[in-house]
């Protein structure tokens, strides 16, 4: 059985009448790790954002173990519980530290600011930023706040990974870094993966590859 | 302590914030301490008098605008079970201050002064007798003398009464001052005492009934019902408002930028879970602590207008409290609890509308 079924998921924009997605079905397995590629526009990241809850689709259906997302509960719960986001310009709040950057997911959650700061300073300590974690993100380099964001989404051990562009912002050294570190600790919390990117290279070392073009899955 | 970090960011659009909101609060803290302030001081003059009734003339915005002529006096004295004290009282323009205060008061109330140094000026002289306020404020001592109208005047004592407004002010003989201040034959107000402690209110009823000219009012009822208490207190809420509208804009501003400037990391934050609120409680925080700086700048403010105040020769010498009662002080920051929470709901609607997405796009 599917972990995650995309099942003919429409978005239509109507004020500027763009159809971003047309009718794209698809499914990924528990702890597979899966790249959607495709040029600029393509729908990827309009992809991302329905299966994250953070945008609503105008028509068709994701279902999650079964479950259809809007089953799971307030969208901000959902989110905050089942996906963990890593976006291409690693988007940290700048008036928080690194730590209370990671930390952030388990705000939402109601966890104890005690609890919190541990498990922030845990997943700090895994991608090598525990020297950094009271800095604010502005003291720290691009590839170090990547690092954080990556840490941030996997703080909550959310059941799915949503990685739009995640090294696209870095050089090929930090990116592909930055990539492996993603891909280990997902893979030791079997979470699922799915990062939307250009970079081929990135895709290969996936366990599959979707392609879209126009809204659509090509391949 | 995010809010904080917040606020520090941006210092100086946080300091201009701070004290767009302490103008507010200085204005209406300073002048509602003026006004409580009169009208306390107003209340304690009557009650160091121990009086039970007080005699205006009738529609006379204030005690300083009453005229009682002088057969309304004698009907007054001649009432049974009364004793009747004429007082006149009024500004004089000098060459030490162009707003002082002199009172004119008979025989009979001379004993009610508590004399620091010398005793009171004697019937049917010129000689004055001056409050400490102003004596510090001159240096003037007992057998100095004082510009007064138009010529000089001998001080013969120094008295205090724990009273702002009669401490800065000078006091002759009844005579002698209805004089300088064109009222011959005129008194202000009457301060009438009864024998009967338990007949004020029949006592003032039957004034009222047999002096139409005249408006008798209780002790307890006097200081309520002087109009320019009333008019200054209409006024006093016109300003607050005004000055309270002004600094809600000014924080509504400041968390509306906030908002702009940080519309991608809400988005963020909504990525991962919050929902609007906790953004909006993190902004309510800067605007709590914004304001709330602007409160304690503002009550420093206050202080230091009520200090410019006293010291100014305009205003006379003494008048204006340099205090701001605990009562007042509490009430500022009441109100800039309300202004932080007014502040807030603009940007916490535009937060609450704000998809996630739109956020994340926003640049």
């Amino acid at each position: 059985m599917s972990f995650l079924k995309v099942d003919r998921l429409s978005k239509l924009y109507p004020r500027d009448n763009i159809e971003a997605l047309k009718g794209v079905t698809f499914s990924v397995s528990e702890g597979e790790v899966v790249a959607i590629m495709g040029p600029s526009g393509c729908g990827k990241s309009t992809l991302l954002n329905m299966i994250g809850a953070l945008d609503r689709p105008t028509s068709g259906d994701i279902t999650i173990n079964g479950r259809l997302i809007r089953e799971y509960g307030p969208t901000h719960l959902f989110r905050a519980r089942m996906i963990g986001f890593v976006f291409q310009f690693h988007h940290m709040v700048s008036g928080m530290t690194l730590a209370e950057n990671v930390a952030a997911p388990l705000v939402a959650q109601g966890i104890g600011k005690h609890e919190r700061m541990k498990r922030a300073m845990e997943l700090l300590e895994n991608v090598g930023l525990e020297h950094r974690a009271h800095f604010l993100p502005s003291r720290v380099s691009g590839g170090e706040r990547q690092r954080a964001a990556v840490a941030r989404s996997l703080v909550a051990t959310p059941k799915i990974i949503l990685a739009d562009e995640p090294t696209g912002n870095l050089d090929s050294f930090a990116g592909e870094a930055v990539f492996q570190l993603m891909l280990t600790h997902s893979r030791d919390k079997g979470a699922t993966v799915i990062i939307a990117t250009h970079n081929a290279e990135i895709a290969s070392l996936c366990d599959r590859t979707i392609t879209m073009r126009d809204g659509c899955i090509i391949n | 302590m995010i809010f904080a970090r917040n606020i520090l960011r941006h210092k100086l659009r946080s300091i201009m914030t701070i004290l767009g909101a302490a103008v507010g609060i200085a204005i209406y803290v300073a002048i509602v301490a003026i006004t409580n302030n009169l009208e306390n001081e107003t209340q304690k003059m009557i009650n160091d008098y121990n009086l039970d009734i007080t005699v205006q003339s009738k529609g006379a915005p204030s005690p300083l605008h009453s005229r009682i002529k002088a057969k309304d006096i004698a009907g007054l004295q001649g009432m049974p079970g009364v004793r009747v004290d004429p007082l006149v009282v009024g500004a004089i323009r000098e060459n030490w201050n162009s707003y002082g205060m002199l009172m004119g008061i008979p025989a009979s109330l001379k004993s009610r002064f508590g004399m620091l140094e010398g005793a009171p000026p004697t019937s049917g002289s010129r000689d004055v007798m001056i409050g400490s306020i102003l004596a510090q404020k001159l240096g003037l001592k007992p057998g100095d003398s004082i510009p007064f109208g138009g010529d000089s005047a001998k001080v013969v004592g120094i008295f205090s009464m724990g009273n702002r407004l009669v401490d800065g002010a000078v006091v002759a003989d009844l005579t002698e001052a209805q004089k300088q201040l064109g009222k011959e034959g005129q008194i202000n107000i009457a301060l009438v005492r009864i024998q009967n402690k338990g007949e004020v209110k029949s006592v003032v009823q039957e004034i009222n009934r047999r002096f139409p000219t005249l408006h008798a009012l209780s002790n307890a009822d006097f200081v309520g019902n002087i109009r320019l208490f009333r008019t200054i207190g209409t006024f006093t809420k016109s300003v607050a408002i005004i000055s309270f509208i002004g600094s809600c804009l000014v924080v509504t501003n400041t968390l509306l930028m906030a908002v702009s400037e940080r519309t991608k990391e809400v988005g963020i934050l909504m990525a991962v879970g919050w929902r609007p609120w906790l953004v909006i409680r993190m902004l309510l925080a800067e605007s709590l602590t914004l304001c709330l700086c602007g409160a304690l700048a503002g009550n420093g403010m206050a202080l230091l207008i009520l200090k410019l105040l006293n010291n100014s020769e305009a205003v006379g010498f003494g008048w204006i409290p340099v205090v701001i009662s605990q009562t007042t002080f509490l009430a500022s920051i009441g109100v800039t609890l309300l202004l932080a929470l007014i502040s807030i709901i603009w940007p916490a609607v535009i937060l609450y509308r704000l998809s996630p997405v739109e956020a994340l796009r926003h640049e």
